[in-house]
């Protein structure tokens, strides 16, 4: 039996936390970093050292500079995911990503071993079996808020119980909202195509996914494990649908919470990561 | 005792179990609700008092016949005069929504709304949104790294103020929809609440008393009205984003420096408190309407 390998992970916990074990898994033993744009590099490369890992995984590219990434003497792999904050505060003075300096320094994606771009993982142990729904089911939404997420958003937050967290959640709160809520409703930031940081999570945790079109799909198909809406009347309809009948929608949770093991992370990081090692 | 509004926002503000004579329910209703259905429960349970969360959502005349006292809480901000913010221009449009016939008196939150209020619904009282006895909660010893939370929906405005902090601390932003056990259970795992205003104007939000009546450090922009709240001694003020960030810095540093504020706070909290509240106004409403009676038609 090969050893298991050990890989660091670094990022902020409350954007990419749900993708990284919390315990080794399946040959996967993994450590977490809190790091945040702008804290000394000196502490990352410190964690990582007394990690002894064989690959570093660093999400978001440009989350740390250039030079800290050439520092790791072992692979380091960058995971292509967007900040989770409005695009509308990449220029605020008072954030690191504003300051030349930063931009200068920041990690591109030449400076990794290998760049990745597929959807966030989802952590072993925040897989469940999809449950039987409540009989006031609640939607959940975790992630900023936009301008154009809100008007999808407005009209079912006054008619339907949905909770959203927009920053912060992780660990075991995070854990809590999931085990509470019945639906989950994945919906764009801007414009234009995307898929969503926490799809995979969604279905993991074997909630009913509501969501606007997937591109790409990354093997989800829209009507057999998720619901496809368009538009926020949509979005109301399927929720009064649900609250009308909870159980109306149960071979499609279980269909999605199937798709989920796509997304399990001692599978996808057994992947993409062992060929990087 | 009938308490009327959604309870994502005003559960929270109501009284949850029987106090001084007063046994209270919650009927959930939100705007483009089923009043037929709410008014069939309120005649069920029958009650003397009905406390109605935002007036202006119930539909004309839905309380015309009711056969109780009841009172509208005006609970949103309105201009206070001319050159408005937009956000408050069309809070006053909803408003105008309201049917002065529902109800026989209106509290609003703020008294600096009353005269723009008046002309839609005359204004009785103004006294802040009280704090449900179950929030009330121990100062407890801070957390290292404190816990920080901020309760409210996100705008822009919020978010500028918000984005420095929630890249330097661990800032739970619950946007929206949590209330109940759950609101309480989440208030105690948390030690420092931030209060923004939803835009650039004025405001005193009922998130406020809310976290000092759970033992939090309050960190909050100016408070207009202060509803006697005394600032830098039971809550911090920060006047901007590198005032909020800056007091945040200290906080995680050194998490015992403001423990006096939190006390303070906690103790001024009691003021707000739901039981303490309610039976004061309520004899009061009852008293006013023997005295002087009501337009409404059938009190």
């Amino acid at each position: 039996m090969s050893d298991p390998l050990r890989v660091t992970f670094v990022g902020m916990a409350s954007e990419v936390g749900h993708a990284v074990p919390a315990a080794a898994v399946d040959g996967l033993e993994p450590m977490f970093v809190e790091h945040r744009p702008g804290l000394p590099a000196a502490r990352l490369l410190a964690h990582i050292a007394a990690h002894a890992p064989d690959v570093v995984v660093v999400f978001g590219v440009g989350s740390v500079p250039a030079a800290t990434v050439r520092a790791v003497d072992v692979p380091v792999v960058g995971w292509d995911v967007a900040p989770d904050r409005p695009p509308t505060l990449n220029h605020h003075p008072d954030l690191p990503y504003a300051s030349a300096g930063f931009l200068a320094e920041r990690a591109v994606a030449a400076d990794y071993d290998r760049v990745i771009d597929r959807p966030l993982p989802v952590a072993d142990e925040l897989f469940t079996a999809p449950r039987q729904a409540r009989a006031e089911p609640r939607a959940l939404v975790i992630g900023h808020s936009s301008p154009r997420n809100e008007r999808v958003l407005i009209d079912s937050k006054h008619r339907h119980e949905v909770l959203h967290i927009a920053a912060g959640l992780k660990g075991d709160a995070l854990v809590g909202a999931l085990a509470g809520s019945d639906v989950a409703i994945n919906v764009r930031d801007e414009d234009g195509p995307g898929f969503g940081p926490r799809v995979g999570l969604y279905l993991a945790a074997g909630l009913l996914l509501v969501s606007e079109p997937l591109a790409p799909p990354h093997g989800l198909v829209a009507g057999t494990d998720h619901i496809e809406i368009r538009t926020s009347a949509e979005l109301v309809d399927v929720l009064a649908r649900v609250r009308a009948d909870p159980g109306t929608f149960t071979a499609m949770r279980e269909a999605g919470r199937r798709a989920a093991e796509t997304f399990r992370a001692s599978r996808v990081y057994g992947e993409v990561l062992v060929s990087a090692s | 005792m009938a308490f009327v509004g959604q309870t994502t926002f005003f559960h929270a503000c109501s009284l949850q179990a029987p106090t001084a004579g007063l046994v209270p329910r919650f009927f959930e209703f939100r705007a483009g609700g089923d009043g037929g259905a709410l008014l069939a429960g309120l005649r069920d349970f029958a009650p003397h008092v009905a406390v109605v969360f935002r007036p202006e959502v119930i539909p004309p005349g839905l309380f015309a016949e009711l056969p109780a006292i009841t009172l509208g809480f005006l609970s949103e901000p309105l201009p206070r005069g001319d050159g408005a913010h937009g956000d408050l221009k069309r809070r006053l449009g909803e408003l105008r929504a309201a049917d002065a016939g529902n109800f026989d008196c209106v509290v609003s939150f703020d008294p600096l709304i009353a005269d723009t209020a008046r002309e839609i619904l005359p204004v009785w009282r103004s006294l802040p949104l009280p704090v449900a006895d179950s929030l009330f909660a121990p100062v407890t010893p801070m957390a290292q790294p404190p816990c920080v939370l901020f309760v409210g929906r996100s705008t822009p405005y919020r978010e500028w103020l918000l984005a420095p902090i929630k890249l330097e601390h661990d800032v739970l932003h619950v946007a929206f929809g949590m209330s109940g056990p759950e609101l309480v259970e989440l208030m105690g795992r948390h030690d420092v609440a931030i209060n923004l205003h939803n835009e650039g104007y004025p405001s005193f939000e009922n998130r406020v008393l809310m976290h000092l009546a759970a033992g939090h450090l309050v960190v909050s922009e100016e408070l207009d009205p202060l509803h006697g709240l005394e600032p830098g001694i039971d809550f911090l003020q920060v006047d901007s984003a590198r005032d909020l960030r800056r007091a945040l810095a200290v906080v995680a540093r050194f998490p015992r420096v403001h423990h006096r504020v939190r006390v303070r706070g906690r103790r001024k909290a009691e003021q707000f408190r739901a039981s303490r509240v309610y039976p004061r106004l309520v004899a009061d409403l009852v008293a006013d309407i023997d005295a002087f009676g009501s337009s409404r038609s059938a009190p």
